[in-house]
């Protein structure tokens, strides 16, 4: 007699953590050239920020499935999930204002402030899901500072494309294509370093490398992932920088994009939990009833 | 103040399923949702095979991974040592599955409570809703009551969980852990019972005994 398991997270979880990171990204990159160079802020980005945290946020609601317990999330500030819903509501709240507030005048000093706190607010809602996936002792794959750093790079990544796609080529001071072209090279940096720690660690943590590399994720991690979402954006980033052709650089913007969802949900399924007995007690048996 | 517990003897555990038909039926669980489970491992190539029955439930951690992601406090730590779930603060975000390392938690998949007409009404006043997360509670309704009835849990049945009461091998022990004349505390000294994935840090209040070898040596 056996049982199957019950599914966890799955696609639900992989898009929130995708918009609410990308949101986080898109609005650090439209802030930026305000914050470091004191020119404006991209209003576009901005509102494309929003667009997408929103969307996150729609989708934690649909997944909990009861709008009147919706405002319990808030209840256990020691929770990552909380964390996640306090950053998610004050990044929606600052970059609400930030759209809102006058540019001009004597609300500069305000809106100063305000963009502050919507890029903590940004950064929290980036970081908290790699937080709360360590918080999970069964998956080792899931161990460590690595899924934070691999998210908040992909995080910054997909914010650039979004930036990108949404009209920033020629309207910032600075070369968005550069930093994004960057920004797949710190993305591919971690998550190559995620693979090889993960393949080194526990034998649970292996199979769950293997089956991303090799097993039954292969299509979607190596050819989703690897190959469309970072692969081809790379070569299309440098050939549209070199030849200063902003088709190629928005097509391999949607692909960052996608290959940026693939990945979260890679993430959720190639999750394997730690044998209840010890690893060698993995036989078929075993296999049959997880 | 007790801190139940409960220790399971793995040799004496013959699979036969009786703790996850009892606890079914006490408890009234859907389709699919096992408030605690026998799990079948094989061990070895032939003609050196040897059988582990593993029955798995809540382990009613001190150091609660479940409780730590929580955000709305449905899982709470009650003080005598049982971890159970406010249903009416679940806000189905299924945290505490993924957190739980030993698979001690099921969403209610439908409701428990059967619709048709003329089924009769169930004892318990909750009804429980698809999409809540349910676990093992040590039968708490049924400690509770006994306990009112000056029974003692771990000794007397009305006052014992479901699944310890209808092993047919005594394999299950249950009782308070901060007794150290209990029999559960006997047991595991004797015994020398084990904790399941000790390395998670999250202290469980159910101990096994192991077959053969111990689990510390592996």
């Amino acid at each position: 007699m056996g049982h199957e398991s019950q599914t966890e997270w799955g696609w639900s979880i992989a898009i929130e953590i995708f918009c609410g990171g990308t949101a986080g990204g898109a609005y650090i990159l439209s802030a930026l050239p305000y914050l470091i160079f004191g020119s404006t802020i991209f209003l576009t980005g901005v509102v494309a920020s929003l667009f997408l945290v929103c969307i996150s946020v729609f989708v934690l609601i649909a997944e909990s499935t009861s709008l009147r317990r919706v405002p319990r999330a808030f209840s256990n500030i020691k929770s990552p999930l909380t964390v996640g819903a306090i950053s998610l509501s004050l990044f929606i709240l600052f970059s609400t204002a930030t759209v809102a507030i006058p540019h001009k005048g004597s609300a500069t000093g305000a809106l100063s402030i305000v963009v502050w706190l919507a890029v903590a607010a940004s950064l929290l809602t980036i970081i908290y899901p790699g937080i709360l996936m360590s918080f999970m002792k069964g998956i080792p794959l899931w161990g460590g500072s690595g899924p934070s750093f691999l998210l908040l790079s992909a995080a910054l990544l997909s914010g650039s494309a979004v930036v990108t796609l949404a009209g920033g080529m020629g309207r910032l001071n600075f070369s968005l294509s550069q930093v994004t072209l960057w920004g797949l090279v710190i993305y591919g940096f971690f998550l190559f370093i995620f693979i090889v720690t993960g393949g080194r660690s526990s034998k649970t943590a292996r199979i769950s490398v293997q089956w991303l590399i090799k097993g039954n994720l292969f299509l979607l991690f190596m050819i989703g992932v690897i190959a469309m979402g970072w692969v081809v954006p790379f070569t299309l980033y440098i050939v549209g920088m070199v030849s200063s052709s902003p088709p190629l650089l928005h097509i391999g913007s949607c692909l960052i994009l996608i290959g940026g969802i693939l990945m979260r949900y890679s993430l959720m399924a190639a999750a394997v939990r730690m044998p209840l007995l010890s690893d060698d007690s993995i036989t078929p048996t075993y296999w049959r009833y997880h | 103040m007790p801190r139940w517990g409960m220790v399971i003897d793995l040799f004496r555990c013959i699979g036969c399923h009786a703790c996850t038909y009892a606890c079914k039926a006490e408890n009234k669980t859907g389709k699919g949702v096992f408030w605690t489970f026998l799990y079948d491992y094989e061990r070895g190539t032939y003609p050196n095979v040897t059988r582990t029955f593993l029955p798995i439930l809540c382990m009613h951690c001190e150091n609660t991974p479940c409780e730590q992601v929580c955000p709305s406090r449905a899982t709470h730590k009650q003080a005598d040592g049982i971890v159970a779930i406010d249903s009416d603060k679940c806000i189905r975000c299924k945290a505490c599955m993924v957190a739980c390392p030993y698979r001690a938690r099921f969403e209610n998949p439908e409701d428990a409570y059967p619709t048709t007409k003329g089924h009769p009404k169930q004892e318990h006043d909750t009804l429980r809703q698809p999409g809540l997360v349910e676990k093992c509670n040590f039968c708490k309704e049924r400690i509770e009551r006994g306990i009112a009835q000056g029974l003692t849990p771990g000794t007397e049945w009305d006052a014992n969980p479901a699944c310890v009461n209808a092993c047919p091998v005594n394999a299950r022990t249950f009782g308070d852990l901060n007794n150290p004349e209990s029999e559960i505390s006997r047991r595991i000294r004797s015994q020398r019972a084990e904790l399941l994935h000790e390395e998670f840090g999250t202290r469980p209040s159910v101990f096994y005994i192991p077959v053969g070898k111990s689990w510390r040596e592996e």
